[in-house]
């Protein structure tokens, strides 16, 4: 079980797959999902076995998720903003399908 | 943190580039803007890391947050990607600052949402006050 010690940041609201997640203000995306008990955030594109987050600091890329329709993003990287639509990274992401994507920030 | 200022001090312009969104490293991570209420939790040598914060941020570096480098050319060309964007700079001098990283070994069972390596935790508590009370810890080193 997942616990967060006391904190006083402000929060912020986002999506995970349709369900409306909050989490404070300065989290990545990993952090938040993994405050709300949230592990399995893609399919390896390999075997298609659940993955989730393993080093949180950029370098394993096993954190992948979808934010906002851009695929291949690193949730330990990526700071959680208000309103944002975050989806499991199901397989390998679509490379022709990311050339007409918007380009998020990092 | 401190080779930059420290070169800035001495007249150099002083570019840094920083995987992370704020400064600190792995040690002093997210330090700048940590909110946990108990400061016992990270302890007294975590929050010194505000001296060497202080004084990077009163010094002339620029400072470049979220930037990944990918390559650093013998011509001394550095390939950088930040906001979605990749560019190349150069530099007369180059300071190379990539910390430690954990070596996990692969036992079955690893890659299981779920399982993360001991520095993957402490990344958690200093980033968000998030915890797994129940935790297992496995394997050696200096961070377990």
């Amino acid at each position: 079980m997942v616990r967060r010690i006391e904190t006083t940041g402000p929060e912020v609201v986002f999506t995970f797959e349709g369900q409306r997640i909050v989490a404070q203000t300065g989290d990545s995306i990993a952090a938040a999902l993994t405050a709300a008990g949230i592990q399995d955030l893609r399919d390896s594109a390999v075997s298609g076995a659940a993955r989730g987050i393993y080093c949180m600091m950029g370098a394993c890329f096993d954190c992948l998720v979808e934010v906002d329709g851009v695929p291949n993003r690193q949730a330990c990287m990526t700071e959680v903003r208000a309103g944002m639509r975050i989806r499991r990274q199901r397989g390998a992401r679509d490379i022709h399908a990311q050339d007409s994507a918007p380009m998020g920030s990092s | 943190m401190a080779a930059a200022a420290t070169a800035a001090e001495h007249g150099a312009s002083v570019l840094l580039i920083d995987e992370q969104g704020t400064p600190g490293g792995q040690i002093y991570r997210s330090l700048t803007r940590q909110n946990l209420k108990d400061k016992s939790i990270l302890g007294p040598e975590y929050y010194a890391g505000h001296a060497l914060i202080t004084e990077l941020q009163a010094s002339s570096v620029e400072y470049c947050p979220g930037t990944t480098v990918w390559q650093v050319s013998e011509e001394r060309e550095i390939g950088i990607s930040g906001n979605g964007a990749a560019r190349i700079l150069t530099a007369d001098q180059v300071i190379i600052a990539t910390g430690a990283q954990e070596r996990p070994f692969p036992v079955p069972g690893w890659t299981l949402p779920g399982v993360m390596g001991a520095g993957a935790a402490q990344v958690l508590l200093k980033s968000g006050g998030v915890t797994v009370p129940d935790a297992v810890f496995v394997g050696t080193g200096p961070l377990l």
